[in-house]
C-alpha cells in the first residue's frame, strides 16, 4: 500500500517536471530575420563598456510570446539567455564576467530573438565594444524626486558597477513621518575625498541637522556656518590630499515657469566661497565678494588650484534669472603656505551670452569638463544643458556631442580614478528624471555614445520615480553604517571656529531681503 | 417514560441551540448589512479615495521599497487590498469580510458560548470600523492610508497566531512557548507590533487561569516587542522608536490613533474574557443584545467622522475626476459653510460651463476652514485639480509634484502627470506614467486607453471638451512665479487672452479686490461688448462711493442700476452689523455687492 503511494508520487512527479520542462522557453533553432534593430531598454546598443562592469541586462519592449539572447564574444565565449515572461534578460554574472575578461579590446554580438504568432523573429545584432579600461568600482549619487520645495524621501545611495546591486548610505526615511518637520529633512552635498569614501561627508539639513563628516574613522556632525556667513555652506569639493573641503556658501531661490519647457530653475542670489579646515575646525573665506558670485568649487587634481564659476550677474527678482551667466575661473592654493593666489579666468562664457558651470579636471589633469547652458547655474532641469570639454593645454574647447542628448539636460558629470571614464546625469531617457551615463574618454579626450548604468534587475531605472542627482565615482564601499550615523544626528553639533578677518560682518540687504557679506 | 423526558429536553436544547445560532447569524448579518453600507454606501467616496491616494505597482523596485521597512509585508498587502477600494462595495466586502473573521476569532479565543457574549465579540470590530473611517483630513497627509487594511488585517494575524501558540502549547508548553516567542519576535520584521501582539492576547488570556502563566506570556511580549524591533531597525536602518509600534498609525492622526487604541483594548478585554463574563453574570441576553445594538449605532453614529465639507470635498474630486461639471454644480447646491476647497471646484465647474461671470457671486459668502491642524493640507483639496483645469497645467504639475514628494505617491496624482504630459506634448514623460500606471489592478485600463495619444498628443485634446479648453487656456506668456494663488498669478501676465482675462476679473472680485479688479478692468475696454451684472453692480456702487465714474467706460443697464440703489439703501442701515445684514438682506445673495459686503474675508487667495 505504502509502496503504492510512493509509487504514484514519483509518477506524478516525474510528469510534472516533464510538463514544466515541457513549458520552459527553449533557444530558437531556426529563425527569421527581420532587418530592424530591437526595441530594448535600456539602451545598450553601440556602447563601449568597461572590463569590470556588471552585466549589461536589458528587456525588450513590445509583446512578445517569448524572447531570448546570444551574446558572441569576437574573441570567443558565448552565453546563451532566455527572456523570462516579461522579456527580461538578465545575463548570468560568472559567465558575463568570463566573456567580457576573454575579449578586452573586442566587441560583443547581442543577437535578440522573439517570439510571435509561434515564429521566432531575429532582430538585427548590436554591439557593446569592451574596453580595457577598467571604471571606479561604485558609483554613489543621491536619489531624489524631481519636486521643489519640500523634502520627500531623500537618500544617499552607491551602486556596485560591477555586481548592478545598489545599497543605501543614508536616508530621511525616519524623519519623513513626522509632519512637522518632514519637508525641511534633507540629504544633500555628498563627496568623498579623492573618491574614496574613508573620508567622506554629507549633509543632513534641518533641524537637528549638520554636515556629517567621517574623517580618520570618526564621524561628527559640525555646523559650518559662522557668524559672517550669510548662508549655510554647499556644494563641497573636499582637497584631494590635505584635511581641507572647499564650500560655496549660497542664498539658493527657486523660480516656477507658467509655461515653459525649462519648469523650475534654482539660482543664487548670493553665493561666496569659503574653506573649512578639518583638523582646525575652522571656516575661512577664499572669495568673499559683494558683487559676484561664485559657486561649484572642485580642486585641480594636485590640490594647487581650485576652479569654480563666477558670475557678475546680481539681481534680485526671479524673472531675471535668465541673466545669470556663469564663467569659469580658478584661484591658485599654496598648499605649502595654505594661502590663495589672484583668479584667474579658465573659460569665458557670458561674453557669449552662455553660462559655464560643474567645472571638473580629470585626474591626469589634462581635460577640464564642464556644463555649458544658455543661462544660470544649477543646470539639471536647464534643457539647454550640455557637457563640454577643454583640453587644458590647448585651450580648445568642444561640446561633447557624442556624448549629449540632443534636447534634454545633460548636466552634473564626475571623471573616474584613472580619467578613462566620466560619469554624467542626463535626462534623455523620459524629460524628467535623470539617469547616469558612462562615457568613456580616450587619450584624445573624444568619447562615444554613453552607456547606461547597468542593474540586476534590467526594469530598474524604468521603475524608478527619482532623479539621480550628485553622481559621484567611488573606489569602495562606504566604510560607515546608517548606525554611525544615525547616532551622530542625535548628538549635539560641534561648532566651526571662524576664520573669517575681524572686521568681516553680514548686513541685511536692503533689496532682497536675504542678509549679504560685506568685509569692511 | 424518562427517555422521553430525556428526549424532550435533548429537542428542547436542540431547539434553543438552533434558536440561539440562528439568532446569532441574523445579527451578524444584520451587522453585516449595517456594515456594508456604512463603508460601501456612507463612506463610498472616502474609500474610492483611500485608493486614490495610495499606490501599488506591481514591480520589483516598489515591492522592495515597500517590504523593506518594518512590517513591511503588511503594508505590502495592505496596499495590495486596498486597490479593490476602486470599488467601494467591493473594497467594503473585502473589509467586512475581515471583521466577520475578526469576530469569529475573539468568539474562539474567549470561548464564548452565549449568544450575548459571542455578539459581543463584535464589539472591537466597531471601534476597528470608526478607527478605519475617522482618517479625515489626514488622508491628505503623509500618513500610510494603507492602515485602513493593515490594522484589521494585523489584528486579524495576531489572533490567529494567538489560536496557533495555544494548540501548540496544548501538545507540550515549552515547545508552544518557544516557538511563540520566536515567531513573534521574527514576525516584526513582516508584520510589525502584531507578531508581539499576539503573545500579549496570549497573556491576556492566561490572567484568569494561570497568573503565573500570564505574568510568562507578557514577559515574552515585552521581550519579542522590543528584540523584534532591535531587530527590524537594525536590518532597516530605523530608530527603535520607530520600528516598535509601526506599522500602527502615528499618533499625529489623534483621532484614527485614538479609536485604533479602544479597538486594541477591546480585543484584548474580549481574549480575556472580561467582557464576557461580566456580561454573562450581569444581564439577561436579551438586554445585553439590545445594549449591544444600541451602543453600536450610538458609536457609529456619534464618533465616526462626519465633517460635511470633507465628505462634499471627496465626491466633487471624484466628480472633477469625470469631469462631471454638472454633478459638480448640484453636489454644491446644499452647502451652506463652504471650505475653500468646495468654492474652487465650483469655480472650476462653473468655467467650463461658461457660467463664471453669471453664477460666481450665487455662493454662500461664509467660509469654513479645514478641519485640520496641519498647514498646507488644505493645498491638497484642490490645487492640482484648480490649476489644472484652469489651463495653468505647469503650476498644476509644481504642485502636484510638491504634494507628491511631501505627502506621498499616489494613483491620482501619477494620472495627473500623465495627462499634463499629454497636454504638454511631452510624450516620452507621459509613457513614463503609462508603463508605470500599467502595473495597476484598475488604473491600467485608464493607461492603456491613453496609449493611443503617444503618436499623436493633439488628439488628446482634441477628443475631449475640457482638455481642448484647458490647452486652449494655457498661457501663450511664460511668466516665473512663486508659490502665490492663481489669481495672483493671472495678475502677473501682461498678456492674457479674452477667457483668462475674465478669470481675473473675476476671481479678483470673487476674493474681494476690488481695486485690483477696477485697475484690471481698465486693460479690458475691449473686452466686453457690456460687462456682465456682476460687474457692472460693482462699477456703479464704485461710482456711488467715489468720485470715480466708470459707468461712463462701461455702460451699465437700468435694471442692476436700480437694484444697486436698492442694496446700497437697505446696506447702509447695516453698516456696523454685518451678521444681521447678511441675514436681513439675504435677497440679494447672489449679487456680487452682497458678496462684496459679506463676503469671508478668510478667502485671501484661492
Amino acid at each position: 500500500m505504502r509502496m503504492n503511494k510512493l509509487l504514484k508520487y514519483v509518477v506524478a512527479s516525474v510528469m510534472c517536471s516533464m510538463a514544466l520542462s515541457s513549458c520552459t522557453p527553449h533557444f530558437p533553432e531556426s529563425s527569421y530575420d527581420t532587418q530592424t534593430r530591437p526595441d530594448i531598454s535600456p539602451d545598450f546598443q553601440n556602447v563601449t563598456v568597461p572590463v569590470n562592469i556588471s552585466p549589461t541586462n536589458f528587456y525588450l519592449k513590445g509583446d512578445w510570446e517569448a524572447a531570448a539572447l546570444k551574446i558572441s564574444g569576437e574573441k570567443g565565449e558565448t552565453i546563451e539567455v532566455i527572456g523570462d515572461s516579461k522579456n527580461n534578460f538578465v545575463i548570468d554574472v560568472p559567465s558575463w564576467k568570463k566573456l567580457l575578461a576573454n575579449n578586452v579590446g573586442g566587441t560583443l554580438s547581442f543577437d535578440v530573438y522573439a517570439k510571435k504568432e509561434g515564429r521566432w523573429l531575429h532582430f538585427e545584432p548590436f554591439n557593446e565594444t569592451v574596453s580595457p579600461d577598467s571604471i571606479d568600482r561604485y558609483l554613489t549619487y543621491r536619489l531624489i524626486e524631481p519636486s521643489y520645495m519640500g523634502t520627500g524621501l531623500i537618500g544617499v545611495f552607491q551602486s556596485d558597477l560591477e555586481t548592478g546591486e545598489t545599497q543605501s548610505i543614508f536616508e530621511n526615511k525616519f524623519f519623513h513621518r513626522d509632519p512637522h518637520v518632514r519637508t525641511q529633512k534633507c540629504v544633500n552635498c555628498h563627496t568623498a575625498q579623492r573618491n574614496h569614501p574613508e573620508n567622506k561627508m554629507f549633509y543632513f539639513r534641518g533641524p537637528n541637522g549638520g554636515l556629517i563628516l567621517t574623517y580618520n574613522g570618526q564621524v561628527k556632525k559640525i555646523n559650518t556656518r559662522t557668524k559672517e556667513m550669510f548662508a549655510g555652506t554647499v556644494y563641497p569639493a573636499w582637497h584631494p590630499n590635505l584635511p581641507y573641503i572647499a564650500f560655496s556658501s549660497n542664498v539658493i531661490k527657486q523660480c516656477f515657469s507658467s509655461n515653459d519647457k525649462n519648469k523650475v530653475e534654482p539660482f543664487d542670489f548670493y553665493s561666496d566661497l569659503v574653506l573649512y579646515d578639518i583638523e582646525k575646525n575652522t571656516i575661512s573665506p577664499i572669495q568673499n565678494t559683494r558683487l559676484k558670485q561664485e559657486t561649484n568649487p572642485n580642486w585641480s587634481p594636485d590640490g594647487k588650484y581650485l576652479y569654480y564659476n563666477v558670475s557678475d550677474s546680481v539681481f534680485t527678482v526671479c524673472n531675471n534669472y535668465r541673466h545669470l551667466l556663469y564663467d569659469i575661473y580658478r584661484i591658485p592654493f599654496n598648499v605649502d603656505s595654505l594661502s590663495w593666489g589672484e583668479p584667474e579666468l579658465v573659460y569665458a562664457a557670458a561674453k557669449d551670452k552662455r553660462s559655464a558651470t560643474y567645472p571638473r579636471v580629470s585626474p591626469d589633469g589634462k581635460f577640464l569638463v564642464f556644463t555649458g547652458a544658455l543661462y544660470g547655474t544649477s543646470t539639471q532641469t536647464n534643457r539647454t544643458a550640455d557637457l563640454y570639454i577643454m583640453n587644458l593645454e590647448t585651450k580648445e574647447v568642444r561640446n561633447m556631442t557624442e556624448v549629449n542628448s540632443p534636447t534634454e539636460s545633460d548636466s552634473y558629470h564626475d571623471w573616474s580614478s584613472e580619467s578613462r571614464w566620466l560619469v554624467v546625469s542626463s535626462r534623455r531617457g523620459d524629460g524628467n528624471y535623470s539617469r547616469p551615463y558612462f562615457a568613456h574618454i580616450d587619450e584624445e579626450g573624444k568619447s562615444g555614445k554613453p552607456l547606461p548604468i547597468p542593474h540586476s534587475y534590467p526594469r530598474y531605472d524604468d521603475d524608478l520615480l527619482k532623479n539621480y542627482n550628485v553622481v559621484e565615482f567611488s573606489s569602495a564601499p562606504v566604510v560607515k553604517t546608517y548606525a554611525d550615523f544615525l547616532s551622530v544626528i542625535q548628538k549635539d553639533e560641534i561648532k566651526a571656529n571662524s576664520g573669517f578677518p575681524e572686521n568681516t560682518s553680514v548686513e541685511p540687504d536692503g533689496i532682497t531681503g536675504a542678509t549679504s557679506p560685506r568685509t569692511r | 417514560m424518562v427517555k422521553n423526558e430525556t428526549d424532550k429536553t435533548s429537542v428542547f436544547a436542540k431547539i434553543n441551540e438552533f434558536s440561539s445560532i440562528a439568532t446569532l447569524r441574523l445579527l451578524m448579518g444584520m451587522f453585516v448589512l449595517f456594515a456594508l453600507l456604512f463603508l460601501g454606501a456612507y463612506n463610498a467616496e472616502y474609500l474610492y479615495k483611500l485608493q486614490n491616494q495610495s499606490l501599488f505597482l506591481k514591480n520589483e523596485l516598489f515591492a522592495n521599497e515597500i517590504i523593506c521597512q518594518t512590517g513591511g509585508l503588511l503594508i505590502y498587502v495592505s496596499r495590495y487590498i486596498l486597490q479593490y477600494c476602486y470599488y467601494p462595495l467591493l473594497g467594503a466586502f473585502l473589509i467586512v469580510c475581515g471583521y466577520l473573521l475578526l469576530t469569529k476569532m475573539l468568539i474562539v479565543l474567549s470561548k464564548a458560548t452565549t449568544l450575548a457574549s459571542k455578539s459581543l465579540c463584535a464589539l472591537p470590530v466597531l471601534f476597528v470600523m470608526i478607527s478605519q473611517t475617522s482618517l479625515g483630513y489626514a488622508l491628505y497627509d503623509n500618513c500610510e492610508i494603507s492602515f485602513v487594511i493593515s490594522f484589521e488585517l494585523g489584528l486579524l494575524i495576531s489572533l490567529v497566531l494567538t489560536w496557533i501558540y495555544k494548540r501548540v502549547m496544548r501538545l507540550n508548553t515549552k515547545f508552544g512557548l518557544i516557538l511563540a516567542f520566536g515567531a513573534s519576535t521574527l514576525l516584526h520584521l513582516a508584520i510589525g507590533v502584531y507578531g508581539p501582539f499576539s503573545l500579549l492576547v496570549l497573556a491576556v488570556g492566561a490572567v484568569r487561569k494561570n497568573v503565573r502563566i500570564a505574568f510568562l506570556d507578557f514577559a515574552l511580549f515585552v521581550m519579542a516587542l522590543f528584540l523584534g524591533a532591535s531587530l527590524t531597525s537594525e536590518i532597516y536602518g530605523d530608530f527603535l522608536s520607530a520600528s516598535l509600534f509601526a506599522p500602527y498609525i502615528n499618533y499625529y492622526y489623534l483621532r484614527p490613533f485614538l479609536f485604533g487604541l479602544i479597538a486594541v483594548v477591546t480585543v484584548l478585554c474580549m481574549a480575556a474574557g472580561v467582557l464576557n463574563s461580566l456580561l454573562e453574570k450581569k444581564l439577561s441576553t436579551n438586554v445585553s443584545l439590545l445594549l449591544f445594538a444600541v451602543f453600536s449605532f450610538a458609536v457609529c453614529y456619534f464618533a465616526s467622522y462626519r465633517n460635511a465639507n470633507f465628505r462634499t470635498e471627496l465626491k466633487l474630486q471624484h466628480l472633477t475626476e469625470t469631469q462631471d461639471w454638472d454633478g459638480v454644480l448640484e453636489e454644491v447646491k446644499s452647502v451652506e459653510r463652504p471650505t475653500q476647497g468646495i468654492a474652487a471646484y465650483r469655480i472650476l465647474a462653473l468655467d467650463h460651463k461658461d457660467l463664471l461671470a453669471k453664477e460666481l457671486f450665487n455662493f454662500p459668502v461664509r467660509f469654513e476652514k479645514i478641519d485640520s491642524e496641519y498647514k498646507d493640507i488644505w493645498i491638497g483639496t484642490y490645487y492640482p485639480d484648480y490649476f489644472f483645469y484652469m489651463s495653468q497645467v505647469d503650476l498644476s504639475l509644481m504642485w502636484s509634484m510638491e504634494l507628491w514628494t511631501a505627502t506621498g505617491r499616489n494613483f491620482s496624482l501619477m494620472k495627473r502627470f500623465l495627462q499634463a504630459a499629454l497636454i504638454k506634448g511631452e510624450t516620452a514623460t507621459a509613457k513614463k506614467y503609462i508603463d508605470l500606471l500599467k502595473q495597476t489592478t484598475f488604473h491600467a485600463s485608464w493607461a492603456k486607453d491613453h496609449e493611443q495619444y503617444l503618436s499623436n498628443p493633439h488628439k488628446y485634446v482634441e477628443n475631449n471638451k475640457t482638455f481642448l479648453k484647458v490647452a486652449r487656456c494655457q498661457p501663450r506668456q511664460n511668466i516665473n512665479v512663486t508659490t502665490s494663488g492663481l489669481t495672483e498669478i493671472l495678475r502677473s501676465y501682461n498678456n492674457l487672452d479674452s477667457e483668462n482675462f475674465q478669470r481675473r476679473l473675476l476671481l479678483g472680485l470673487y476674493e474681494n479686490n476690488v481695486d485690483k479688479f477696477l485697475e484690471d478692468l481698465m486693460k479690458a475696454r475691449g473686452l466686453y461688448a457690456q460687462l456682465p451684472e456682476c460687474m457692472q453692480e460693482v462699477i456703479i456702487l464704485y461710482a456711488m462711493k467715489t468720485n470715480r465714474d466708470l459707468t461712463k467706460v462701461f455702460p451699465v443697464s437700468r435694471a442692476v442700476y436700480e437694484r444697486v440703489v436698492s442694496f446700497e439703501g437697505a446696506a447702509s442701515n447695516f453698516a456696523d452689523k454685518p451678521e444681521e445684514g447678511a441675514v436681513a438682506l439675504k435677497k440679494y445673495q447672489g449679487s456680487s455687492l452682497y458678496h462684496l459686503l459679506f463676503g469671508n474675508p478668510t478667502v485671501e487667495s484661492l
